[in-house]
Order: structure tokens, then C-alpha cells, then sequence
């Protein structure tokens, strides 16, 4: 079965431009442009290996996601990335707690994401 | 200059002024080069430069002509404590003098009207207003301008990578190759085929001549042998015609006994005489028709056949040529598909580094996005300045809208590509 990435991201940009990186690594690719089209994807019943989420995306942002997404049944564990322009530690340390699975700073190099993709999602 | 202090509300309306213009001007810095030591430079020498700035135009305004009487005041005083020496310490204890000192009626106590100051700083706080208004715009401005450039510039990226997947895809080189080459070979056949059945059929035709050429031989020798027959019948009818002379002869020496046989002997004659006449008809009919024969014959071979003959070689040839160009056009063709191939997956590699690229545009969004809160905090703060009651005591909070201000905010985009990756898994 084939490998199915969630991207969540307000900026239309950001999402074509992971999509484009994934899309090119033979990877399916999910695309949620908020917090609340993430969820209600989610709990329509789409199951992806992975799911990478912007920080900052107005009512709901990243961590409440994540928090939220670890409530919905079979996504207890599946690694969350936090893809966000910002870098302090007390914002990381918040978003490991909600149950991110690593953090990111934009830019990332292509390269480097699908490394740490494959690193988590082994045959992907 | 602490003899010159203006009253305590609006002697601190001037470095409020330089605290908000110096933490825009850090907002700004942060934003343009990121949170370098630098942009604490810079908010420095904002702050300084706006506060004294501030300062001297407030002093000026509220003390313009009375200066040098304020001076030799300050000279006739007592020396002031450490607090009294014209920096930010000065202000608490100047705003500790007593209440009869910063109530010196509509004129104030040096001859300034607190109204008009009240006004003219009114007025400097709304310029700062519509600047921090105007900055706001235009940054919000810039934000939904490179944001709506950035997806353009990414769509037309992804249809370029679309397209070039596509012709990859296309040009698979093992597949494409081989089904041309397949074509090729298939054609090539068909051509070494067509070949073959025009020399077999050069073959064919030159046997068939050989065997008709035969069979007219073998027709000119039973003509030759019929016109051979022909001179024996016409010899025989000479006889004939002799024997009918020499019974002619001998009926008429029979006289009237050999009338009868005279008319059998004239019969006889017209005989032979008719069958020499179709004998000699019948020879010439067999040398006209052995002529007719050897010239048809000769017609066919010399002219038709040569000439199909020289078409089917100039056929044979032409395949032979279009073999060749074919194997050429085979050659370049793979040469072409080997090298858009390679210039293909050479260009692949940038599009995808370009693709991954345009996040720097979310980054630079987001930080513009951080400043656009920073402005609009200013904004609150200073429409919350209360300056019709200078005497107030409910200013609105500086630090809480430093701290906004000069929060981390967004991280700036690293200029080194290779160094732009910061991953933390937990």
C-alpha cells in the first residue's frame, strides 16, 4: 500500500511546494488547508502514515491539532512533524508534550524532509 | 536640566514617544536581518536618538523663550540629587516635586500653555498613529502581493516538473528504445523482404523468358517443318500435273477413244494446279506467321521486359537507399532519446530544489505577518495615551508592548542553503 502523507498548512504555497517534494518521492500526499479540514478529513477516516503540520494557521493552530488528533481512534502513533518558521524552545518543548514526533524550521532542504520521512516511515 | 522639566505627564510623554519609535525601529530591524545583537544596537541608538529628539523638541515647545530664565534658576538652586542630571533617572524625581510646581496655571510656571503642548503632542502622537498605520498597510500589502507571486511562481513550477515527469515518463528510455528499435527492425524486414520478392520475381521472369523463348524455338522449327511439308505437297502437285500432261498426251492419241480420259487428265490438272496454288499459300502464311512470331517476340524481350526489368532494379535500389536512411534515422533517434533523457533528469533535480525553495516565501510571510502585530500593537498604545488629563496615572502599560514587540517572532530565513536544515525529533 502506498505511502499516504498529510500536509496541513494555511499557506496555499507551502502546501503545493511539500506537496510537489513528496509527490515527486512517489509519496500520496493529503492536503489540509486548516486545523478543522485536518480534523474532519481525519475523522472521515483517511489514515495517514504521517502528518506534517504548520504552527501558526489561525483559530487552530499546530499543537491543538496535535492534541486533538491524538484523541481520534488508530492516530494515537502516528508520527506528527511540526513544520513551522519558528524555532524557540519553549514552543518545542509544547508541541513534543502534545505529542509531536519531531520539529522542523522552515525552510527544509528537500532532501532532509523525505530523509526524516523515511526515517519515520519505514518503505515509504 | 532638571530646573527645566517640563510637568511630570508630559515630560514623560517625550521618551514614551522614543520607547515606542525604538522598539518599532527593533521590531523592523528583527524582522529585516533577524534577532541579532545588532538590532539591540539599533533599538539603542533609536531610543537615544528619538528620545533626545523628543525630548529637545518638548523642552523647546513648552520652554522656547524662558530658557535662560530657567537656567539661572537652576544655577540660584541647591545641587539636585544624583537623579537630577537630564537622564531617564531624572524623571521620577522631577515627577516627585510638588504639586504646586506642576500646577502653574493655563501659562504653566515658565509661560507655556498646557494646552498647546497638550495639542502639539496630540498631534505628534496621531503622525505616528497614521505611520504606524501606513506600515501596517503596506506590509500587509507586500504579504498578500509575494504570497499571491509565490503561487503563481509555484504553480507554473509544478506544471513545468508536470511536464517534464510526463516526457520522462514518455522517453523511458529502455521501453521507447526498444519499440523503435522494434519498428526499425520490422521495417527493415519488410524492406529485405520486398527486396527478395523482386529478385525472385527478376528470377521468375528471366526463367519465363527463357521458356517462351523456347517454345517459340520449338514453334519455329514446327513451322519450319510445316513450310517443309507445304514444298512436298507442291511437289507432289507437279507430278501431278506432269502425270495429267502425259495423260493428256496419250488421250489424245486415243483419239475418240480417249475423250473421257482427256477430261479425267484436265481434272486431274486443275487439281494439281489448285493444290500447288495452296500449297504456296499456305508457305507464305507459315513464313508471315514465323516473321509475326520472331518480331512480337522480340518486342516483348527488348523493349517491356527490359524496361520492367530496369524499373524493378531502380525499386530494388530505392530500398536499398530508404534501408540505409532508415538504419541512420534509427541511429540519431536513439542518440536523441539518450540525450533528452539525460538533460531531462539533469533539469528534474533543480525544479525540485526550486519546489522546496518557495518555503522561504511562508517564512518571510510569517515574519511580515509578526510585524503587521507589532504595528498594530503601537497602534493600541498609543491611541490608549491619554493626554487630555496630563496629570493621569493609568498609562497604558510600555512593557508589556515591548515585550510584543521585541518577541522572537519567526526565525529569519538562513541564507545558506546548505545549512538550512534545523530537525529536532523528540
Amino acid at each position: 500500500m502506498a505511502t499516504t502523507i498529510m500536509i496541513v498548512d494555511d499557506s496555499p504555497t507551502m502546501l503545493m511546494s511539500i506537496e510537489g517534494i513528496l509527490g515527486k518521492a512517489g509519496l500520496g500526499v493529503v492536503k489540509a488547508a486548516s486545523g478543522e479540514q485536518a480534523l474532519e478529513t481525519l475523522q472521515a477516516g483517511t489514515k495517514p502514515n504521517l502528518l506534517i503540520t504548520d504552527l501558526n494557521m489561525g483559530a487552530m493552530n499546530g499543537i491543538d491539532l496535535i492534541r486533538r488528533v491524538r484523541k481520534l481512534p488508530g492516530l494515537q502513533f502516528i508520527p506528527i512533524l511540526m513544520l513551522t518558521t519558528e524555532s524557540q524552545q519553549d514552543k518545542r518543548n509544547e508541541a513534543k508534550s502534545a505529542g509531536a514526533t519531531g520539529w522542523i524550521v522552515k525552510p527544509v532542504d528537500p532532501e532532509a524532509l523525505l530523509k526524516v520521512i523515511r526515517q519515520l516511515v519505514p518503505g515509504a | 536640566m532638571a530646573c527645566a522639566m517640563p510637568p511630570r505627564a508630559i515630560r514623560w510623554l517625550g521618551p514614551l514617544c522614543a520607547v515606542l519609535a525604538a522598539v518599532a525601529l527593533a521590531a523592523v530591524g528583527t524582522a529585516a536581518f533577524g534577532p541579532v545583537p545588532g538590532v539591540a544596537a539599533i533599538a539603542a541608538v533609536g531610543f537615544a536618538a528619538t528620545w533626545a529628539a523628543s525630548w529637545a523638541a518638548s523642552w523647546a515647545a513648552s520652554w522656547g523663550t524662558g530658557w535662560a530664565a530657567a537656567r539661572a534658576e537652576a544655577a540660584a538652586r541647591p545641587p539636585a540629587g544624583p537623579e537630577a542630571h537630564g537622564s531617564q533617572e531624572t524623571m521620577p524625581a522631577a515627577a516627585a516635586a510638588p504639586p504646586e510646581d506642576r500646577r502653574d496655571g493655563p501659562a504653566g510656571r515658565d509661560g507655556a500653555d498646557p494646552a498647546e503642548i497638550q495639542a502639539t503632542l496630540a498631534e505628534h502622537l496621531a503622525v505616528y498613529d497614521r505611520l504606524f498605520e501606513r506600515a501596517a498597510t503596506d506590509t500587509a500589502s507586500v504579504t498578500v502581493e509575494t504570497e499571491a507571486a509565490a503561487y503563481d511562481i509555484m504553480t507554473s513550477l509544478r506544471e513545468v516538473d508536470g511536464a517534464m515527469t510526463e516526457l520522462l515518463s514518455f522517453l523511458d528510455l529502455s521501453g521507447s528504445n526498444a519499440r523503435v528499435i522494434e519498428i526499425v527492425d520490422q521495417t527493415d524486414q519488410q524492406l529485405t523482404t520486398n527486396r527478395q520478392l523482386i529478385g525472385d520475381f527478376l528470377v521468375r521472369r528471366d526463367q519465363d523468358m527463357a521458356e517462351c523463348r523456347q517454345r517459340l524455338d520449338e514453334l519455329d522449327v514446327a513451322t519450319a517443318q510445316l513450310t517443309r511439308a507445304t514444298d512436298g505437297v507442291q511437289s507432289i502437285a507437279r507430278q501431278t500435273n506432269l502425270l495429267a500432261l502425259n495423260a493428256t498426251i496419250e488421250a489424245a492419241r486415243a483419239e475418240a477413244a480417249g475423250a473421257g480420259f482427256a477430261v479425267v487428265a484436265r481434272e486431274v490438272k486443275e487439281l494439281s494446279s489448285a493444290s500447288a496454288d495452296t500449297a504456296t499459300r499456305i508457305a507464305r502464311d507459315l513464313a508471315s506467321l514465323r516473321e509475326s512470331i520472331r518480331e512480337n517476340f522480340s518486342t516483348l524481350v527488348t523493349d517491356r521486359v527490359e524496361d520492367e526489368r530496369g524499373e524493378l532494379m531502380k525499386i530494388a535500389a530505392a530500398i536499398a537507399s530508404l534501408t540505409e536512411n532508415m538504419e541512420r534515422l534509427v541511429a540519431h533517434q536513439r542518440d536523441t532519446l539518450v540525450k533528452v533523457q539525460e538533460e531531462s533528469t539533469r533539469i528534474a533535480q533543480p525544479i525540485v530544489r526550486l519546489i522546496g525553495s518557495i518555503q522561504f516565501q511562508d517564512v518571510t510571510r510569517q515574519r511580515l505577518q509578526h510585524l503587521e502585530g507589532i504595528f498594530a500593537a503601537a497602534r493600541t498604545h498609543l491611541q490608549a495615551l491619554d493626554l487630555s488629563n496630563p496629570l493621569t496615572k493609568s498609562w497604558p502599560d510600555v512593557k508589556s508592548f515591548a515585550d510584543i514587540a521585541l518577541s522572537e517572532g519567526p526565525s529569519p530565513p538562513k541564507r545558506d542553503v546548505n545549512a538550512m536544515n534545523d530537525i529536532e525529533l523528540f
